[in-house]
């Protein structure tokens, strides 16, 4: 009784903690606080697994610690190889692929309970079986083409076949039908479909994935993680655990909302960074990130802290290129309607001046300003202030 | 199949007041984030799916002690979700450390 209500206030302040560490990720200055309250709600989790009061249950602890013990080395060793932060968004596409493959495990491993009687089969639970095995499976393997990809081990379109789409169809087509086919026998079928399910679920989301292009894996990381939060869900259902229920759920509908927010970021960006006057008002830089470059840019692009102020001129960007010809004409204009201006003047000097006085309209003089201008996108970059506007 | 689906939401409607205002609660908590946390925060979201270890530890704990399919698939999943956990938070982690040193800096 008592161990009940605590092992249930556990779940429930751990599902507190993911939420409220998510909420103090989202600020710069406790983002590492949030992180901390969220991994003490992963602690709170396991104790009340571990605690649960389950009858007739079988306590195989020693396989149970001998596991989080592997898992937690396997985990530090992978993270301890990589030193920089710029790396580490290039290794995080591998643990979500884990997290994945455990989802697809647990349904596999229940499944065949199911076959062998130990558990009982209802048309529900087979769905959400089925769902958690076709899901996790699409997200380890997509997962790991995406770390393949985002880290530049494979040549952009060296995996992509003819008439890719056209194969994805008949996949898509063969998972369903093949998903169908182990849920209409039920309990009376064999480990082979299911296993065979399992198969062609990884082959999915080998495929799925591979069409893409590097440019786009920033967002399809996010999609991946939201996948993986739905399978979790999954397998709670299966458990009947609200915990991980609520968990994946939260997972799910926060790394949908983080897919689309870096898609709306990366589109409205140009896909071709302008070589013409990137000069602002105030002098700063705006450089967008170039989103269709290879791994090296993506890395930067990834580490954060500099995209704040490409985001905030955005809106102007996309406004620059329609008004770029005529204020080039009228640059032109005034520039000879100009007492001072000596015509000998015209070719050197006369950059450098109008560089200070109009600094729109230039693109065809820019070439001359380069040393200057990635020095003041230095100073941009140096500064915290406009790093974080919203920190002070 | 409509009169199924009826009877189930009306007998499951807890449930699903609890998922749709998680949903919500997902789409709340990150949505007003500054655009140079989402690396960090994609790392963040991904170690909070490393809870499908729970599930991993409910399964073993009911597998009988002779079952060893069961058993190894229960460990292998115990382990990959702890190690997407363990490397998530440490990857965040990691990713959070300039923030704080710009913010000492300030």
């Amino acid at each position: 009784m008592t161990t009940t209500f605590i092992v249930n206030l556990f779940y429930l302040l751990a599902a507190v903690g993911f939420v409220w560490g998510l909420r103090l990720m989202g600020h710069p200055e406790t983002a590492r606080k949030g992180n901390f309250i969220a991994g003490s709600g992963m602690i709170l989790a396991i104790l009340a697994a571990l605690m649960e009061p389950i009858p007739g249950a079988f306590n195989n602890n020693v396989w149970i610690f001998a596991a989080l013990v592997a898992g937690a080395v396997g985990g530090y060793y992978m993270i301890s190889k990589p030193p920089a932060a710029a790396t580490m968004l290039q290794a995080m596409p591998i643990f979500n692929g884990l997290g994945g493959a455990s989802a697809m495990v647990l349904g596999l491993a229940e499944i065949l309970l199911v076959y062998n009687g130990e558990s009982a089969a209802s048309n529900g639970l087979l769905v959400i079986l089925l769902l958690s095995i076709l899901i996790g499976g699409g997200v380890f393997t997509g997962s790991f083409l995406v770390f393949v990809k985002i880290n530049g081990l494979l040549k952009d379109g060296a995996v992509t076949l003819n008439r890719h789409s056209l194969i994805n169809i008949l996949l898509v087509t063969i998972t369903v039908f093949c998903g169908i086919f182990v849920y209409l026998q039920g309990d009376k079928g064999s480990p082979v479909w299911a296993i065979l399910f399992t198969l062609i679920a990884l082959i999915s989301g080998l495929s799925l994935v591979a069409p893409i292009h590097v440019s786009e894996m920033k967002w399809l990381a996010s999609l991946l993680n939201a996948c993986s939060g739905v399978s979790v869900a999954a397998v709670g259902l299966v458990y009947g655990s609200h915990f991980l229920l609520v968990g994946g759920m939260l997972v799910a509908a926060a790394g949908l909302t983080l897919m689309f927010r870096i898609r709306l970021l990366a589109s409205s960006s140009p896909v071709e960074p302008p070589s013409a006057d990137p000069i602002q008002d105030d002098g700063r830089i705006v450089v967008e990130a170039d989103h269709a470059a290879l791994p090296p840019i993506l890395k930067e692009d990834f580490y954060g802290g500099e995209n704040e102020n490409t985001a905030a001129t955005v809106s102007f960007e996309d406004t620059l290129p329609v008004e770029e010809p005529e204020a080039a004409n009228t640059g032109g204009e005034i520039r000879m309607e100009t007492p001072g201006v000596e015509p000998i003047q015209k070719e050197d000097d006369l950059v450098e001046e109008n560089a200070d006085e109009t600094h729109t309209g230039l693109s065809s003089l820019n070439q001359g300003t380069t040393a200057d201008d990635d020095d003041a996108r230095e100073d941009g970059e140096a500064d915290p202030k406009e790093a974080f506007p919203g920190s002070d | 199949m409509t009169d199924t689906i009826i009877q189930f939401f009306n007998d499951n409607f807890l449930l699903v007041y609890l998922l749709v205002f998680t949903i919500l609660l997902g789409y709340e908590v990150v949505s007003k984030s500054p655009d140079s946390l989402y690396a960090p925060l994609v790392s963040g979201v991904n170690a909070i799916s490393g809870l499908v270890l729970v599930g991993g530890i409910l399964l073993l704990r009911q597998t009988r002690t002779d079952d060893y399919l069961s058993l190894a698939l229960g460990f292998l999943a115990v382990a990959m979700g702890t190690a997407n956990a363990v490397g998530g938070f440490l990857a965040t982690d990691r990713m959070q450390r300039p923030f704080n040193r710009k913010k000492a800096n300030q």
